[in-house]
């Protein structure tokens, strides 16, 4: 048999042995339109083609901007047939970032979905004096442009028809030397740290990967895929595009972003990756739309719910259930949970990935509860994908044991460091940045973590995060928050200590809700967040259940004092970004004398919080906040 | 091409219409030609959708007449307006609030079907095909205002943002040879806003047909109309580009009110 090396190659595979298959199916109009792996074959043929008549030749990068859509993998995989290099640039960069990755990949060509990307391109384009084409595959407003570099991904397609008349065979040469150390992929990492760096990818690497996931996982080519995360991110790269393409299962194109999650009721994938976002969006539908519904259906919920529960935990645990149990396991799926699955499209779904960042527990527990079979991974875009949790073998804080091949180890400071045949080849035009990141073949992460005794991976934090306890161990204050906020009580938690401070102390922000309505049961009267935070009724209730809590941490861990916030975090006031995580120094500065006054032992403290209204308008409240000690 | 050089499509000429002792328009003369964005501006109660209401034939006027392409359209019922190529978009929304927003625009398509009850009932399958046609109009219309998400939503649970551009779609629906639009931009916020007129300006590049539209936000209309007509108690008092109308005193004054306009004034000599 031939070996398929590159993604050209593989494609050529599956359009050889499976000319009639579905290979991917993209909603347009409201109807899912079905393309076979021969029109796959061909588009990619063709626009490659279309591309060398321009002057596209090996080493070239092409850019590619726009929503998941056939054209993005398609434009990606001619580049690659040619010998190029694909770069994917996130949607909603703004033209100044685009600009950047543009210039600094040195793309001639740049395939954007639409007007709104194309003008983004256009904005730059006297300072990008290497750009010959810019190719649109979605005509809406276009049709007047009067800008020579601005052409169709149709046209390009039709030049590729005629250059092939001239050219016979060029493009199946071409697929033909293609090797597997070639680079395929140029992925940009987000950057929170200066510059965007590209990671060089191979076609050896992604494709290594991609196996390794599907021996861990089989995908079949019968299975359904939901593509909804940017190929611009090196999960996409790896996920929608490789292991599609190697599995040669069908890959399906939500209509838009907004519509995923009609999408994926209509479509009942068996495979799907969400970004934690996602997860979090549906747990959050699914349980607000329990709320409104009728009497019977709540109640049916509310018994099935915590038999889901204990399941789950049943399997995280790793213990089995006897036949009574497994008896009222199967009911309540039958009745409840599984009804609930195929209401939101997952009744069909072998397995569910997550990708992004961490997911809190309480939602991957509740997940898990419904019936989902979801999985965490690890990875960086360096090394993609390191560790994937095994069916059978879930705990919910670990990102599972290490896929086949790779190596994993931790270093003295806590840094988990990678390597295996799926290592980048380093960062694009920047050798020192690979120096520094890239140190004897082991790539340095900056993400802290360790390894249990099972062989999982539990990731904690970054590693520049980390807070020294008393005893001199290290511990991250996300995960302790993490873990706090599996109290109902308890909205938000900021953990503070570290360097000369002798305990580790917790600012919570109560949530309202919850702790309202409890209130409420036990004639606790109130009047806003501010007066009801403050209650020494709340205050018990709080500390005895992170009591609780503070049992599962080491004991350097354990959170010694708390402070009932008297206001809600918000990301209007920047204590919060839009998708609701933490600004730990912004906030640490500016509840700075809250916290002296925490180690100072002070028993309360006058906060005067700004608090600014959405018309701008600043105003103030005083509160005289109590600090409490934990027994 | 000269504006004089381009054909008229809507000719309204002396129109006069009166509620009682209200002096709704008074001899009102206004044309509009191929290839134009129109607006219409003015003050509350200036007699801006009384204008459009004339024109669509939802009210009588008592003196005058409306052209449209030749053919005199004053005494027509509402329907038949609508048969010959005039759509509208109400400012205050008009949509059926218990269908969907894809019901909603088959809806507006009624009135180029061409089965009857009988044929439509049974489905016959010349009656299928139709309706497949239908369909891929309205989702090519979808498609281009971008609805895919609200597709299969009721009207009624949509935000009003959202409404407005059902409405505008189904506008779109009958394949209109005028759009008149009444203030399809009233109670949006700047997004909403910015979003409507992208869509204006895309309707009026793809299709070319006349546009009228009645709208308050000055800004927006100084960017996307080619002329403006300002009405003020029923009457007009500026008629030109957008550039001369920016600085006619006559309207400072009606927006602005009189001594706001005598400060303009006074401002502009120093």
């Amino acid at each position: 048999m031939e070996v398929a090396d590159t993604l050209p190659k593989v494609v050529r595979r599956n359009y050889k042995e499976h000319p009639d298959k579905v290979s991917v199916r993209n909603k347009e109009f409201g109807v899912w339109r079905e393309y076979t792996w021969k029109e796959y074959y061909e588009a990619v043929k063709y626009f490659s083609l279309g591309l060398m008549s321009m002057g596209f030749d090996q080493g070239d990068k092409l850019s590619v901007i726009g929503d998941n859509e056939p054209q993005w993998f398609w434009a990606e995989i001619a580049a690659q047939a040619i010998g190029g290099v694909a770069v994917g640039i996130y949607v909603d960069c703004v033209p100044e970032e685009v600009k950047y990755i543009v210039n600094h990949s040195e793309s001639s060509f740049v395939v954007a979905k639409d007007q709104e990307q194309v003008d983004k391109i256009l904005e730059f384009k006297e300072e990008a004096p290497q750009l010959k084409k810019i190719i649109y595959w979605d005509p809406k407003g276009l049709w007047f442009y009067d800008e020579p570099l601005v052409t169709s991904f149709d046209q390009v397609v039709d030049l590729g028809k005629k250059y092939e008349e001239l050219h016979p065979g060029i493009f199946e040469q071409r697929v033909e030397e293609g090797k597997g150390d070639n680079l395929a992929v140029l992925c940009y990492t987000s950057g929170t740290t200066g510059l965007p760096k590209g990671v060089m990818e191979t076609h050896k690497a992604l494709l290594a990967t991609a196996a390794s996931l599907i021996a861990r996982d089989p995908w079949k080519e019968t299975d359904e895929f939901l593509s909804c995360l940017a190929p611009a991110w090196i999960g996409g790269q790896v996920i929608d595009i490789s292991c599609g393409i190697l599995s040669g299962a069908a890959v399906n194109f939500p209509e838009e972003p907004e519509t995923i999650a009609d999408d994926t009721r209509e479509l009942g994938p068996s495979l799907i990756l969400y970004t934690s976002r996602l997860w979090e969006s549906l747990s959050a539908t699914i349980r607000a739309k329990m709320e409104d519904t009728g009497f019977l259906k709540k109640l049916g919920y509310s018994l099935c719910l915590p038999l889901g529960y204990k399941r789950a935990d049943l399997e995280l645990e790793h213990r089995s259930s006897n036949r009574f149990w497994k008896a009222l396991f199967w009911l309540a799926d039958a009745m409840i949970l599984e009804p609930l699955r195929d209401k939101v499209g997952l009744s069909r779904t072998r397995y569910s990935y997550t990708g992004g960042s961490m997911l809190s527990p309480d939602i991957f527990r509740f997940l898990k509860a419904i019936g989902v079979n979801l999985k965490q991974a690890y990875g960086a875009s360096e090394v993609p994908i390191v560790t994937l949790q095994q069916d059978g073998d879930i705990k919910f804080e670990s990102s599972g044991p290490p896929l086949a091949y790779d190596e994993l180890r931790i270093s003295k400071d806590n840094e988990i460091l990678l390597t295996g045949p799926n290592i980048c080849k380093g960062y694009y035009k920047n050798p020192e940045a690979t120096k520094a990141k890239i140190i004897d073949g082991w790539f340095h992460s900056a993400d802290a973590g360790y390894i249990d005794d099972d062989g999982h991976l539990i990731f904690l934090s970054r590693v520049a995060d980390l807070m020294e306890l008393a005893g001199g161990e290290k511990f991250s204050p996300e995960y302790i928050e993490g873990q706090l906020k599996f109290s109902p009580y308890i909205r938000d938690a900021i953990v503070v200590g570290g360097k000369g401070r002798t305990y580790v102390s917790c600012l919570v922000q109560i949530d309202y809700d919850i702790v309202g309505r409890w209130a409420e049961r036990n004639h606790i009267v109130y009047t806003s967040f501010t007066d009801l935070s403050q209650k020494p009724q709340v205050y018990d209730l709080v500390e005895k259940d992170m009591a609780r809590l503070n049992r599962r941490l080491p004991s350097a861990a354990r959170v010694k004092k708390i402070v009932l916030l008297d206001k809600e975090l918000d990301p209007d006031e920047a204590e919060l970004t839009r998708t609701r995580k933490l600004r730990r120094d912004f906030v640490e500065t500016k509840y700075g004398g809250m916290i002296a006054a925490i180690y100072g032992n002070k028993e309360e403290f006058r906060s005067e919080t700004a608090v600014k209204y959405r018309d701008g308008r600043v105003g103030k409240l005083i509160t005289a906040v109590k600090i409490a000690t934990m027994e | 091409m000269e504006r004089e050089d381009r054909n008229v499509i809507l000719k309204v000429e002396n129109l006069d219409l009166r509620f009682g002792g209200v002096h709704a328009l008074i001899d009102i003369t206004v044309d509009l030609r191929e290839r134009e964005i129109l607006a219409i501006i003015g003050p509350n109660g200036a007699g801006k959708t009384c204008l459009i209401n004339c024109v669509s034939g939802f009210y009588r006027a008592q003196k005058g007449t409306v052209i449209y392409q030749g053919q005199n359209i004053t005494k027509l019922p509402a329907y038949k307006i609508a048969q010959l190529g005039l759509a509208r978009s109400f400012q205050n929304l008009a949509l059926y609030t218990g269908l969907s927003t894809l019901d909603n625009l088959m809806a507006g398509r009624h009135i180029l079907m061409k089965q009857n009850i009988v044929a439509g009932g049974i489905y016959f399958r010349w009656a299928h095909k139709e309706e497949i046609e239908h369909r891929r109009r309205v989702e090519e219309i979808i498609d281009f205002l971008e609805m895919q998400p609200v597709r299969k939503k009721v009207v009624g649970t949509l935000p009003y943002g959202v409404r407005k551009r059902v409405e505008l779609g189904r506008a779109l629906a009958l394949e209109p040879e005028i759009l008149l639009l009444d203030e399809p931009m009233a109670g949006m916020n700047v997004e909403e806003k910015e979003d409507m007129a992208r869509f204006i300006i895309d309707i009026y590049e793809l299709r070319r047909i006349p546009i009228i539209l009645i709208e308050h936000d000055m800004g927006l209309v100084m960017d996307i109309a080619d002329r403006i007509y300002v009405l003020d108690f029923g009457r007009k008092i500026a008629e030109g580009v957008p550039s001369e109308i920016a600085v006619n005193p006559q309207v400072i004054s009606a927006y602005l009110g009189t001594e706001e306009a005598e400060f303009a004034r006074k401002k502009e000599a120093a």
